[in-house]
């Protein structure tokens, strides 16, 4: 045990003597959990709307204020001569409103009127809420001007654990996911490249430490600095995003560590086998972070990612991770419901340290 | 200026002889970014297919059977269970096995014929924010379809019973220049503005400060060259290969997505070449304040988030809150996904386009005469 700390002591030190590192590791996660949780919300705000209403009619203003009256909605223009398909391609609009002569005089009729909503198709999120704030606010229109027309079936829906639907805790949660894998396997790569680069790794080479002791030696103070980064991001997530920890967070405990882990030790990997810094720098960023963003299922559902590669995301953490995290944090779960998830994170810390231990055993000198 | 350029010619023809033999750059800055585009493209789908779904028909009338039979026909909703009662069904979802609950409370059929509003209550686990609003919407606009239905149905009686007959209002929504509303493209569309802003200021930070390292600065600086005419000559192969990389992610999304380019192929190029310029810009900055290779590249990797987020390639930016509204105006790469998305998907023109043109240009002079002028005062 005293043989692992006097390893870890070392490493440590090497660690501290970069401080832009040591800086990066405390302001990482707090920027990402927030930038990833304030930026990437789908939930649309002020959107812009313009009118043309060539009725003019009492029924269609009526119409039209439905649609100003919508919380989402931002006026731009009424009734300008603003050129529609212009206001769509420069952006200034993202939907246009169009009503057409006689929709109110049709409407008294007894007599079907339609309007039209220009949608911006650029973004098609948008776009297709947009479509869908629209339908509803012909609905309402229809069921405040002639009861008989409204809607017979009402659908209420309730979002459990999310009520406002913030979508704001979601992406937070998984930046945590992406932060706690990227920067330890990040240390990792760093740290086992620079012995070789160095030429200091002979010492490991010929050291009376067995190969496990000194990987665990090694590998320890980046997972302490991982698990220092996780409370940085947690506590950044609960001011701002309002996390919580379950009521027994043993289970996200342990997954966090067994992750961290993973990250350091596969870094670790990665650098005894590249043995140069920029080369394992680049591996980590392309194997590491670029995989876990587009695998874990953090930004969108996986099921849309096609047959052929999707099967890989079963070797990425991530996946595992931000289930675990979203679980824990934001649903209150423990071992119960997202204990398999903590066990596959376990198993692949262990086949990370199977893999360095290995690595390290082979080059040794024979004794 | 014939001299500056004859000089600058000179040391770009030695930075392209260095780059001929590194093919790997050239292999690093359009292989992996066009394969990165398919994979995004193909990842960042935020349609729903498949929730876990159980139902509760607690009605058990034919009116019932026939709104769970519609809802649970679409694709979004796969039934996993039938529950008889709501302890159950709470349960299920306390074990997280089902994703959504939809309920027909007793007397749904009866409220329907007595003209009162029947409820249908839904249950969506809404942790993945996201997915819960798009399948919340699929149910809403099938409700919707499934209630026309119903007033279709309902219209001879409530002629007879004398109501007001005010026609129908109708709301036909057309996706402007996407009518079969694509999602890659803007995914598609977003990524090829990040590879290029990504890629430029990685290997742009990585060329200037592998000068620092080797001391090849020193010879630099004993050759009649200015700063700027070495900055620039420098960057020159780096700039043509990131604005290749941009034209082949184009071509290739256009082949795999189906995404167009409706606008002047010219205005692109330049809108390529002068945010290549705003990205290496970036990176020669971050390298002057780096004392080695992998200084460098964790500076570019801690700020390159801020201008991707930032910059509404991926997000509405009004959905942000004010203080990254306000960082975004001074990001380049907004001004880039945005001519980007005018030129291939809108088909606009300069006419349309001259604000972020114009905002992009000044903010690349901005960026690289900084980055020159730090650069300068480092040598000194």
């Amino acid at each position: 045990m005293q043989r692992i700390l006097a390893q870890s002591g070392k490493e440590w030190k090497q660690f501290r003597r970069d401080p832009l590192s040591m800086w990066l590791a405390v302001l990482m996660p707090v920027v990402m959990v927030l930038l990833f949780g304030y930026t990437l919300s789908l939930d649309p705000d002020g959107l812009r709307l313009v009118i043309r209403d060539l009725d003019n009619s009492a029924l269609s203003r009526r119409y039209v204020e439905t649609y100003i009256g919508a919380a989402d909605f931002q006026l731009i223009a009424w009734d300008s001569e603003l050129a529609v398909e212009q206001a769509l391609e420069t952006g200034a609009a993202e939907m246009v409103l169009l009503i057409p002569p006689h929709f109110g005089r049709d409407l008294l009729a007894g007599r079907p009127a339609q309007a039209q909503a220009l949608i911006d198709g650029a973004d098609a999120n948008t776009a297709l809420i947009l479509r869908q704030t629209a339908s509803a606010l012909n609905a309402s229109f229809l069921a405040r001007e002639n009861p008989a027309l409204a809607p017979p079936v009402r659908a209420r829906i309730r979002y459990w654990y999310n009520p406002g639907l913030s979508d704001r805790r979601f992406f937070g949660t998984g930046a945590l996911g992406m932060v706690l894998i990227f920067f330890p396997a990040l240390l990792g790569a760093i740290a086992a490249s620079r012995e070789h680069e160095l030429g200091t790794v002979i010492q490991a080479y010929a050291s009376t430490l067995t190969p496990a002791e000194w990987v665990i030696g090694t590998a320890l103070p980046y997972v302490a600095v991982g698990c220092v980064e996780l409370v940085c991001g947690y506590l950044s997530g609960a001011v701002a995003f309002g996390y919580d920890l379950p009521p027994d967070p043993t289970a996200f405990l342990a997954a966090s560590v067994g992750y961290i882990a993973i990250g350091v030790l596969f870094g670790m990997w990665v650098g005894h086998a590249t043995r140069s810094q920029s080369i394992s720098i680049q591996a980590v960023q392309l194997g590491v972070f670029l995989l876990s963003l587009l695998l874990s299922g953090f930004l969108a559902p996986l099921e849309n990612i096609p047959k052929a590669i999707r099967w890989l995301s079963y070797f990425i953490p991530a996946r595992y991770y931000v289930e675990v995290v979203r679980d824990a944090l934001l649903r209150q779960g423990g071992w119960r419901t997202n204990g398999l998830d903590v066990v596959i994170l376990l198993g692949l810390a262990m086949l990370g340290f199977w893999g360095v231990w290995s690595q390290v055993r082979r080059m040794r000198f024979p004794d | 200026m014939t001299r500056f350029l004859r000089r600058y010619w000179a040391l770009t023809r030695k930075e392209l002889h260095q780059l001929r033999r590194a093919p790997k750059l050239v292999f690093q800055l359009t292989i992996p970014p066009t394969l990165l585009l398919v994979m995004w493209g193909y990842a960042l789908n935020p349609e729903v297919k498949n929730l876990r779904t159980a139902v509760m028909d607690a009605d058990r009338t034919p009116a019932s059977r026939e709104i769970l039979a519609m809802l649970t026909e679409l694709e979004a909703f796969q039934v996993k269970a039938n529950y008889l009662s709501t302890t159950d069904l709470e349960k299920a979802f306390e074990d997280r096995s089902i994703d959504v609950g939809i309920l027909v409370p007793p007397g749904f059929a009866r409220d329907l014929q007595a003209g009162r509003p029947a409820e249908l209550q839904v249950i969506i686990d809404g942790v993945v924010a996201n997915s819960a609003a798009v399948a919340g919407g699929y149910l809403l606009r099938a409700v919707a379809d499934h209630n026309e239905k119903l007033l279709r149905r309902r219209l001879p009686v409530t002629l007879e019973a004398g109501l007001p007959r005010l026609g129908r209002s109708e709301i036909r929504a057309i996706a402007m220049f996407n009518p079969g509303m694509v999602f890659s493209w803007f995914y598609v569309t977003a990524i090829m503005g990040v590879v290029l802003f990504v890629d430029g200021s990685l290997v742009a930070s990585a060329i200037a400060v592998r000068e620092k390292e080797v001391g090849t600065i020193e010879q630099l600086l004993m050759s009649p060259a200015q700063s700027l005419e070495i900055l620039l000559a420098k960057t020159t192969p780096v700039l043509s290969l990131l604005v290749l990389g941009l034209m082949v992610s184009t071509y290739t999304a256009h082949l795999v997505f189906g995404l167009p380019l409706r606008g002047s192929f010219g205005l692109y190029l330049l809108a390529g070449v002068v945010a290549g310029f705003a990205a290496m810009g970036l990176g020669i900055l971050l390298a002057t304040y780096s004392s080695n290779q992998q200084q460098a590249q964790l500076l570019t990797f801690f700020i390159n988030p801020f201008v991707m987020l930032c910059s509404g390639a991926f997000a509405r930016i009004e959905n942000m809150p004010r203080i990254f509204q306000w960082a975004s105006m001074i990001d380049p790469l907004r001004y880039l996904v945005e001519i980007i998305r005018g030129l291939t998907v809108k088909g606009a023109d300069l006419e349309l386009l001259w604000r972020p043109m114009g905002a992009l240009t000044l903010l690349t002079i901005a960026l690289y005469g900084l980055s020159v002028w730090r650069f300068r005062r480092q040598l000194n």
